[in-house]
C-alpha cells in the first residue's frame, strides 16, 4: 500500500503523466522563424527562455500549452550589448548570472546586478533570464525595481512590428502584462545615465539566501538632472515608482519613507502581513538613503 | 510529441526518444537510469537535482529533456574515477557531511562547481554557494567543514 502510494506520487510528480501534457517543442534559429511560430501557435504557445518559472507552471498545470517555443536558438536574443552612448541592451535570453558577472554594469546601473544576485540561488541564476523575470510579472521580481528607476524599456516584437514600453506600462498586475499572444520580448533597453548617477537595491526576506522578497526597492540618484526616485516591489500588484525629485536637495529619508509607504498597496499572505510589508518598505527606503549617503 | 535527442553524460553518449514534457531530471532518472540525481521538490526550491549542464550548475527539474539535446552533462555518477573517490567525496565521508544522503549528490556537484569558480572560498562564499541546496539532517556545519578542507588542501598542494 505504502509503496504503491509512493509510486503513484512519484509518477504524478513528473510533468508528463497528466492529461493534456502533450506539447510540441520548437527551437527556431532566427527571429523571423520565432515570430512565425508564435503567430501560428497563438494562445496555445508558451515562450521558453530560462524555464525556471515556466517549468513550475507546467508542473502545476497553471498552463497547458500546445507548443513550447525555445528562444535560446536565436543568437541575437542572447546578446548583452553596451553601446557607445552608454546605453545597454539585455537580450531576451541573457541570464541573471551574466548580468551579475558583467563588470561594466556598475555605478549608475549597479542596482541591477545587485538585485540579480538576490534572485533565487546560483544554479537557478544560471538559467533564469531578466526578460523572463519581467514577463512572469511576479510582484516580487527582484530585477524589476532597478529597471524601473533606470527607465528601462521592454522591446516587444511581432512578425511585422516592434514597440517599446516602460516597465510600469508593461506590467499591469499580478502575472499580467500587456504582451499580446503574438508578441515576444526581444530585449530590455536600459538608457544611458548622466555622469555621477548612482543606483542602489535593497531586499527584505525571511531568510538570507534562496527566498522571495517580502519587500524590495531600488533608488536612483541623478545629480545632473536632479532626479531622485524609488521603485518598490512585492507591495502592490504592479511595481510602484515614487518620484522624489523635490527631495533632491534635502535627501529627507523620513519624508521619502513616508511617501513610499503611502504609495504601496500591500496584501497579507503566507509570507508577511500588509502592515509588516508597509513597515519594512519604510525601513528599506531609509536604508537606501543610507546607502546613497555612505 | 516525442523527440530524438542525444546527450553526453559523464563522457558516455546516449540517444533517447522522449516526450517534450519530460524534464532533464526525468530523462536522467527514468530513461537513462542514472538515479544518483535526486528529485526533492521538483520546483527549484531544494537543489537535490543539481547537475552540471554544459559546464554550468543547473537544477535538472527546471530544464526540459529536449533542451539538453547535444548537451554535455556531469552527474554524481561521474564524480569517482572507478573505485577512486574524489577529494570532495572523501572529505564528505571524513566530516560526516552526509546523514540521510538525499541532498549529498547535488551538494557534492554544487561544491565542485563552487571550487572551480572560486578555488579558495571564504566560509561566507561556501555558505552562499550552497544556499540553493537544502539539507534537513546535518545543519550544514559538517558540509561547510568538508568543502573548506578540500579548498585548503588544494591550496596547500598547488605550487
Amino acid at each position: 500500500m505504502v509503496s504503491s502510494l509512493a509510486r503513484s506520487w512519484y509518477e504524478a510528480s513528473f510533468l508528463s503523466h497528466g492529461a493534456n501534457m502533450n506539447f510540441a517543442y520548437e527551437k527556431p534559429t532566427t527571429a523571423q522563424a520565432l515570430s512565425r511560430l508564435l503567430e501560428q501557435g497563438g494562445a496555445g504557445a508558451s515562450l521558453l527562455a530560462g524555464g525556471t518559472d515556466l517549468l513550475v507552471q507546467l508542473r502545476g498545470r497553471l498552463i497547458e500549452p500546445k507548443l513550447v517555443i525555445d528562444l535560446k536558438g536565436v543568437e541575437e536574443l542572447s546578446r548583452l550589448d553596451h553601446h557607445d552612448d552608454g546605453s545597454v541592451t539585455i537580450g531576451a535570453t541573457v541570464t541573471a548570472n551574466r548580468v551579475i558577472d558583467d563588470k561594466r554594469l556598475s555605478g549608475a546601473m549597479a542596482a541591477l546586478p545587485h538585485a540579480c544576485s538576490h534572485i533565487a540561488a546560483f544554479a537557478i541564476r544560471n538559467r533564469a533570464t531578466i526578460a523572463g523575470n519581467i514577463a512572469n510579472a511576479s510582484p516580487c521580481a527582484d530585477s524589476v525595481p532597478p529597471l524601473c528607476v533606470l527607465d528601462a524599456e521592454v522591446e516587444l516584437r511581432t512578425t511585422t512590428a516592434t514597440r517599446r514600453l516602460s516597465l510600469p506600462a508593461f506590467i499591469r498586475g499580478v502575472r499580467a502584462t500587456v504582451r499580446a499572444k503574438n508578441e515576444y520580448i526581444a530585449a530590455i533597453h536600459v538608457p544611458a545615465q548622466p555622469k555621477g548617477t548612482r543606483s542602489f537595491f535593497r531586499k527584505h526576506q525571511r531568510v538570507r539566501g534562496h527566498d522571495l522578497a517580502l519587500a524590495n526597492a531600488a533608488l536612483l540618484h541623478d545629480p545632473e538632472r536632479k532626479r531622485l526616485r524609488v521603485a518598490i516591489g512585492s507591495c502592490s500588484p504592479a511595481p510602484v515608482v515614487v518620484v522624489l525629485d523635490d527631495l533632491f536637495e534635502s535627501l529627507d529619508a523620513q519624508e521619502a519613507a513616508r511617501r513610499c509607504m503611502a504609495a504601496i498597496i500591500p496584501i497579507s499572505d503566507v509570507r508577511a502581513s500588509a502592515e509588516y510589508r508597509t513597515d519594512m518598505t519604510g525601513v528599506l527606503v531609509r536604508r537606501l538613503f543610507d546607502d546613497l549617503k555612505a | 510529441m516525442e523527440y530524438d535527442i542525444e546527450v553526453t553524460v559523464n563522457d558516455v553518449r546516449y540517444k533517447a526518444r522522449i516526450p517534450a514534457s519530460f524534464t532533464l531530471l526525468q530523462l536522467l532518472r527514468d530513461v537513462l537510469h542514472l538515479t544518483g540525481t535526486k528529485e526533492g521538490c521538483g520546483i527549484g526550491e531544494c537543489g537535490a537535482c543539481s547537475v552540471v549542464f554544459n559546464g554550468e550548475l543547473v537544477n535538472a527539474c527546471l530544464v526540459l529533456g529536449v533542451e539538453a539535446n547535444g548537451a554535455t552533462l556531469r552527474t554524481i555518477e561521474g564524480e569517482a574515477k572507478g573505485e577512486q573517490l574524489s577529494d570532495l567525496q572523501r572529505s564528505f565521508i571524513k566530516h560526516h557531511a552526509a546523514q540521510c544522503g538525499f541532498c549529498t549528490p547535488a551538494m557534492i556537484l554544487t561544491a565542485g562547481d563552487l571550487l572551480r569558480r572560486i578555488p579558495t572560498p571564504t566560509d561566507e562564499q561556501i555558505i552562499e554557494g550552497i544556499a540553493g541546496n537544502l539539507c534537513r539532517c546535518t545543519g550544514y556545519e559538517a558540509i561547510v567543514d568538508a568543502i573548506r578542507e578540500v579548498a585548503r588542501d588544494a591550496k596547500g598542494g598547488a605550487k
